[in-house]
């Protein structure tokens, strides 16, 4: 069996990245010197410099001129958790800013109907709001919830508040259960700007319905997140107790 | 097949001479077996009698045929639909009948400071490395870069994996994956990697990573695949823990 040798950009970035993990480096800490890192692997800097460079293209790493170079920050969004944003980030020692873009009633067209298992034309709120971390724009949610369901919605604060945590204390709607649908979209001009990052970049899209314990659709939500600032985590498992057995 | 003697026809004797060959692990699982023209020299028998001796092996699902690249041997049948909780699951689906896998590059290295941290091995333990296309179609659809530690899995190296999924290797080795930390991620491939899957370098790609476990806790795969995002979505159920 032949052997396999990485290229040494390749094994220079993994150098980087066992540094990283060994270190329990966060958003914003920084690297030692390039000089400090190829004398302590024995690796040529100008190796290095690529390395570091291609996982500053990657978005996992940025320089600063006369400051060095740190751990690009990036928000993990756990699938399982069905915690609200805001929730997520505090549980990160993140700070947290939440602005309300829009707010408004639209009825229900042939698509939401679907969604919602609601007749065409029944009042809809719709909720746009951007989210911010550290002073990052990291994503803009749309999300619509059924008038019905949380009358007189607009009196609270969805902007200090959990949406999540409003319906559930407020309304007794508690999210239980839901599907996701995740792709890549290119942003408009109008969604560039509120994320400060160039029209036509692609952006995570990400589709989501949350359903309350009896399976009613209490939330549809549509989001747009930037790619270099966003990841998306989840847990698999296995389900082996109904499968059958082999020999 | 107890009753089987010097008078029983060759190629029932032949059928059980390779059947004990698959047992006793001489044809590993998932590798290729002597073509029937080595057979037929190796006991000088007539190739007639070696085709009926395979054949039977192939009905029971024993042995495989795949065209232009020989006879191999079969694992047991794994459960292919076996259900999946939570985690990002892909629409393009890769069982599908025009889904299919090659093979760039499949060889060991050492493990070094990353790899060994992320499956828990040493430095110095090697990995089993591959790279890989998968197809749906003519299209390439994603590429795969896949890290095993090789002392789970010495044999990995013999197993033919354009034909044999890596979850059936696992399970022929009892090693049952449980749990998977997946990420997501959105980038652009390096160049040389974006051709590779006909991605124009300002495509943006899905990268979506998977650490696995098995039941017994071990690490067992880490593997990070690159899939146009024209060729898929991804689809998560989630509850509420």
């Amino acid at each position: 069996m032949e052997e396999y040798k990485p290229r040494p950009k390749e094994l220079a970035m993994e150098y980087l990245e066992a540094y990283i993990m060994e270190n329990n480096l966060k958003a914003n800490d920084k690297l030692p010197p390039e000089r400090e890192l190829s004398e302590m692997w024995g690796m040529n800097r100008i190796t290095l410099r690529s390395a570091i460079a291609s996982m500053e293209a990657a978005g996992r790493l940025y320089s600063v001129q006369g400051r060095g170079t740190m751990i690009a920050p990036r928000h993990t969004r756990t699938l399982q958790d069905l915690e609200g944003f805001s929730q997520s980030v505090s549980r990160y020692g993140g700070h947290c800013e939440t602005r309300l873009l829009s707010f408004s009633t639209v009825e229900c067209d042939k698509h939401l109907a679907q969604k919602f298992k609601r007749t065409l034309g029944e009042k809809l709120y719709r909720i746009s709001r951007l989210r911010i971390i550290e002073k990052t724009p990291m994503m803009i949610e749309n999300a619509f919830i059924p008038c019905i369901l949380a009358p007189e919605l607009e009196e609270h604060d969805l902007v200090k508040g959990s949406l999540y945590a409003i319906l559930e204390n407020v309304y007794g709607l508690k999210p239980d259960h839901g599907e996701e649908k995740t792709s890549i979209t290119a942003v408009n001009a109008e969604e560039a700007e509120y994320l400060e990052i160039k029209a036509d970049s692609p952006a995570f899209w990400i589709v989501s319905t949350t359903k309350d314990p009896d399976d009613r659709v209490i939330e549809y939500c549509r989001s747009i997140a930037r790619i270099d600032v966003v990841e998306m985590s989840s847990i698999l498992r296995w389900d082996y107790a109904g499968g059958k057995k082999h020999e | 097949m107890n009753d089987i003697n010097y008078k029983s026809p060759l190629y029932i004797q032949l059928r059980e001479v390779i059947r004990g060959k698959i047992e006793d692990g001489e044809y590993p699982i998932g590798t290729a077996i002597p073509s029937e023209a080595q057979l037929a020299e190796t006991y000088n028998l007539n190739p007639l009698s070696v085709r009926s001796a395979l054949a039977a092996l192939k009905y029971e699902g024993l042995l495989r045929s795949v065209q232009g690249k020989g006879v191999f041997v079969n694992g047991p049948k794994t459960e292919r639909d076996l259900d999946t909780l939570g985690g990002y699951r892909q629409t393009m689906d890769e069982r599908s009948i025009n889904a299919h896998t090659r093979v760039l590059i499949k060889a060991l290295r050492p493990a070094g400071p990353y790899y060994s941290m992320l499956l828990d091995i040493d430095k110095g333990d090697s990995v089993w490395y591959t790279k890989r296309i998968d197809y749906v179609g003519d299209t390439p659809a994603a590429l795969e870069e896949i890290y095993i530690p090789e002392k789970l899995l010495p044999s990995y190296g013999d197993v033919d994996i354009e034909l044999f999924s890596i979850y059936d290797i696992f399970t022929w080795n009892d090693m049952r994956p449980t749990i998977a930390n997946q990420t997501l991620r959105v980038l652009f491939l390096e160049p040389s990697k974006a051709k590779l899957i006909n991605l124009k370098p300002d495509q943006a790609v899905m990268e979506l990573s998977n650490l696995t476990c098995d039941d017994k806790g071990r690490k067992i795969e880490f593997a990070r695949n690159y899939i146009r995002p024209d060729m898929t979505d991804f689809y998560a159920h989630y509850q509420r823990s």
